[in-house]
């Protein structure tokens, strides 16, 4: 049986703790789409269409690369399922995948709208007491210093719902407290 | 006017696949016992317990 993207997304927002869901609906961060689009493109056209302006052509390349997307301005995620990333994946796989990108984004939306510029500045502090191969993921994908922070509260975000979804409550031993504060204080984590 | 607020993406560094952060996550995630970085040292040293005699 084909599973549908979707429903994935769907079930992925349903497991969020019912607290973080409120808080994404008062951000108005709790629109999705799963589109077979590279997003930079797709973006683009729906901030044009929505008189929002265009975006810069060196950020519709990097965009085009995700595999989410979250669009501030329009207040959406958006997820690619066509992205190679995806490509033959069984059910079970194709599942973790697609819901980690979409708690990832979620993650996104609440730190773009709640982190404060003292975040956002020690961005570089917060990635050094992150995991070193988690920190070389976040290094190696090409952001930028000021999105550090945003990148970090997003990842550790979506591991804590897979730690969450392993029946796990807490701050994981691996997790330095400063990043879990920064997480539990940003987007709310409480679990 | 504000200047518009940039997408944030999540891509993967090049040369990577979603295999790897499946590998990363299960691997932290079933290290129950290693300590945050930073965390010994403010700690402090454990002592060591005496010898039997």
């Amino acid at each position: 049986m084909v599973i549908d993207a979707d429903d994935i997304v769907r079930r992925a927002w349903r497991d969020l703790p019912s607290g973080d869901r409120v808080l994404l609906e008062a951000i108005s961060a709790d629109q999705w789409q799963v589109c077979e689009r590279a997003l930079g493109t797709y973006a683009d056209e729906l901030l044009r269409s929505a008189d929002r302006g265009a975006l810069p052509e060196a950020e519709i390349a990097r965009a085009n690369d995700a595999l989410g997307l979250w669009v501030p301005e329009l207040r959406v995620v958006l997820i690619n399922e066509s992205h190679s990333a995806f490509d033959g994946l069984d059910n079970p796989t194709l599942t973790y995948d697609l819901s980690r990108v979409a708690w990832h984004e979620w993650g996104h939306a609440l730190s773009i709208d709640r982190a404060g510029e003292e975040d956002i500045a020690a961005g570089e502090r917060y990635l050094a007491l992150l995991p070193d191969g988690l920190a070389g993921f976040i290094r190696q994908a090409g952001y930028r210093r000021r999105e550090y922070t945003h990148e970090i509260v997003a990842e550790i975000y979506a591991i804590l719902m897979i730690w969450r979804r392993q029946g796990k409550i807490g701050r994981p031993p691996w997790l330095h407290s400063e990043v879990y504060e920064l997480v539990r204080r940003v987007a709310g984590w409480n679990q | 006017m504000e200047p518009m607020k940039l997408p944030a993406g999540y891509r993967l560094p090049k040369g990577t696949t979603m295999a790897d952060v499946r590998r990363l996550d299960q691997e932290l995630l079933a290290s129950e016992g290693h300590e945050a970085k930073g965390h010994k040292a403010k700690e402090g040293r454990k002592k060591t317990p005496p010898a039997d005699k």
